[in-house]
């Protein structure tokens, strides 16, 4: 990708970080993207990105993705205390607000993906520890647990009912003004 | 869903409304361990605060009362619908038909009715659920106005009456673990006294000044320049320093995100927003000056009497709800004294509370035996 030539080029060039698929793919990323991600973040403090990072656990049609997410956002976090910290609102005022609503524009469409793949980015965002990406894909599955009943919860995800109907019944005496 | 770990599944969970938790509650075994974990329990954010409003409405033979709780945010309430919720309707019968109820105190999500004659219930009108406390003996229901608080004792996990008997000159407390009908008489002391204490409060069938709980005390409004404090632990009655007001008997407490916080109605146009900064210390800053809710100051309470119906609640994002029968007004105050939006001015049939309620779905013990025979009264939840 980077190729050796002006100065800058190598500047950029030497904050580079190659992140490896567990299908050996190769991603080549910037430090600032790849640093979204904590538990990245904390290898590159300990100093063992040489060669790559490894991420047995990521598939590369998920770590694409993921890095989608984290190029995107490494721009929004730029201006922040690092990643870990969610908008205060003093930050979020400086922050340019046609940039913010590209951004949930962004993440709306980047959440319009079938379940298993939702799945598989929360696994991936909780395993990376990426705390936006996590909070985004977690409040999409929330959202489409809210206001459904047990019975379609269970349609929804594939849920087996382990419940004894004696169970069931207590649940729903203790709190029927829930299901009705 | 299987595929993800169960702390992510709690963390998905986490996010629902209350109605929301308890139904994915029930779809299966794991996700029923995982919301009924007492961490998840405690991690869960905390209700919104609502003042509640009462509605005259039609009824047969009786006209009903309900009681609705109007919420300082909107933005929490379940699936994203905004606005008022009933909590629990009934018969408003006359003084002298039994049982009759009236609203006496609001304590984490349970409202607690005195029904006459050394009855007390206790409602959560979220879980539906009524208890009841252990009757009074005879001369003990005999003394008038005498309840002076009502509160959460968390040790014990018991809810507690704070009673005073001026002919015994001595404090007492009703509570609804103990089963007996003989109260206990809070040990005399100095500090104690009830001749003095009382100059300091009024009881809640007065409704001038409902404490405010909050860091495991009760906080009455201060009647001169003092807060009389009382330790819902060790059940001491102490002082703190008031806001440095004008007008301390139209002052009236709240609480905002964790803070005590005082609304100062002494103003005609003006209501001043007064936070104890350090609790500790007892520093009170005034931090924002709004406008009056009432429309140039016309119905604002005009002495300490008035303050009965006056409402002030608030949130830990900025909103402030102040006001009664003659204005209601949301505020914002993370912007200068804005006016978010001004409620309706409040129908006819309606009356404003001094109570604040904050949902709970906590099962206390309390509410594991049912009231007895002639109780609940007939009630209808919507």
């Amino acid at each position: 990708m980077a190729s050796a030539g002006s100065g800058d080029e190598k500047a950029a060039a030497a904050a580079m970080i190659t992140l490896i698929s567990s299908d050996n793919e190769k991603f080549e990323v910037t430090e600032a993207t790849a640093t979204l991600s904590q538990t990245i973040r904390h290898m590159i403090e300990d100093g063992c990105t040489d060669g790559g990072v490894p991420l047995p656990n990521v598939t590369s049609k998920i770590l694409a993705r993921v890095i989608e997410y984290c190029k995107k956002h490494a721009t929004a976090a730029a201006g922040e205390e690092g990643s870990s910290s969610s908008f205060s609102d003093a930050a979020f005022l400086e922050v340019d607000r046609a940039f913010l609503e590209e951004l949930e524009e962004f993440d709306d469409a980047f959440l319009e993906v079938d379940r298993a793949t939702l799945f598989d980015l929360i696994l991936a965002a909780n395993y990376l520890d990426i705390k936006g990406l996590l909070n985004l894909t977690c409040q999409k599955v929330a959202d489409s647990v809210k206001g459904k009943t047990p019975e379609q919860i269970r349609e929804m995800y594939n849920i087996v009912n382990d419940l004894t109907p004696e169970e069931e019944a207590e649940i729903r005496r203790e709190t029927q003004w829930a299901f009705e | 869903m299987e595929r993800l770990p169960e702390d992510t599944v709690a963390a998905i969970l986490l996010r629902l409304p209350s109605k929301s938790v308890l139904r994915a509650g029930a779809a299966c075994k794991a996700w029923r361990r995982i919301t009924t974990a007492p961490h998840f329990v405690a991690a869960r954010a905390p209700p919104p605060a609502s003042i509640i409003v009462c509605t005259d409405l039609d009824g047969s033979p009786w006209p009903h009362l309900a009681l609705d709780a109007v919420p300082v945010s909107s933005s929490d309430s379940e699936d994203g619908a905004a606005g008022r919720r009933r909590l629990v309707r009934y018969p408003n019968t006359p003084l002298h038909i039994k049982p009759h109820c009236l609203l006496l105190a609001s304590c984490e999500g349970v409202l607690l009715f005195a029904t006459g004659a050394g009855c007390y219930l206790l409602c959560n009108p979220v879980t539906r659920r009524w208890a009841e406390m252990p009757r009074l003996a005879g001369e003990y229901s005999k003394e008038i106005d005498f309840e002076y608080a009502f509160y959460h004792h968390r040790p014990s996990g018991e809810f507690r009456l704070l009673c005073c008997s001026l002919r015994r000159r001595a404090w007492f407390v009703v509570s609804t673990g103990a089963g007996a009908a003989e109260p206990r008489i809070l040990k005399a002391n100095a500090a104690n006294d009830p001749g003095l204490i009382t100059q300091f409060i009024d009881s809640l069938f007065m409704a001038t000044a409902v404490p405010v709980a909050l860091h495991g005390n009760l906080h009455w409004p201060p009647r001169w320049t003092t807060i009389m404090v009382f330790d819902m632990v060790s059940e001491t009655f102490s002082q703190m320093p008031g806001p440095p007001s004008g007008t301390p008997k139209r002052v009236k407490l709240f609480e905002m995100g964790g803070l005590l916080a005082a609304a100062d109605f002494g103003e005609k146009e003006l209501v001043d927003l007064w936070v104890l900064e350090d609790y500790a210390a007892g520093l009170w800053v005034r931090r924002h000056w709004v406008a009056s809710p009432w429309d140039h100051g016309k119905g604002r309470p005009r002495n300490h009497s008035g303050m009965q119906s006056v409402a002030a609640a608030g949130d830990g994002k900025g909103n402030v709800i102040l006001g009664n029968n003659k204005g209601l007004a949301v505020y914002d105050v993370r912007e200068t004294a804005a006016v978010r939006s001004v409620v309706d001015s409040v129908l006819r049939r309606e009356l404003v509370s001094n109570h604040v309620f904050k949902g709970s779905m906590v099962e206390h013990a309390c509410f594991a035996t049912p009231p007895s025979a002639d109780l609940p009264f007939i009630h209808s939840w919507s």
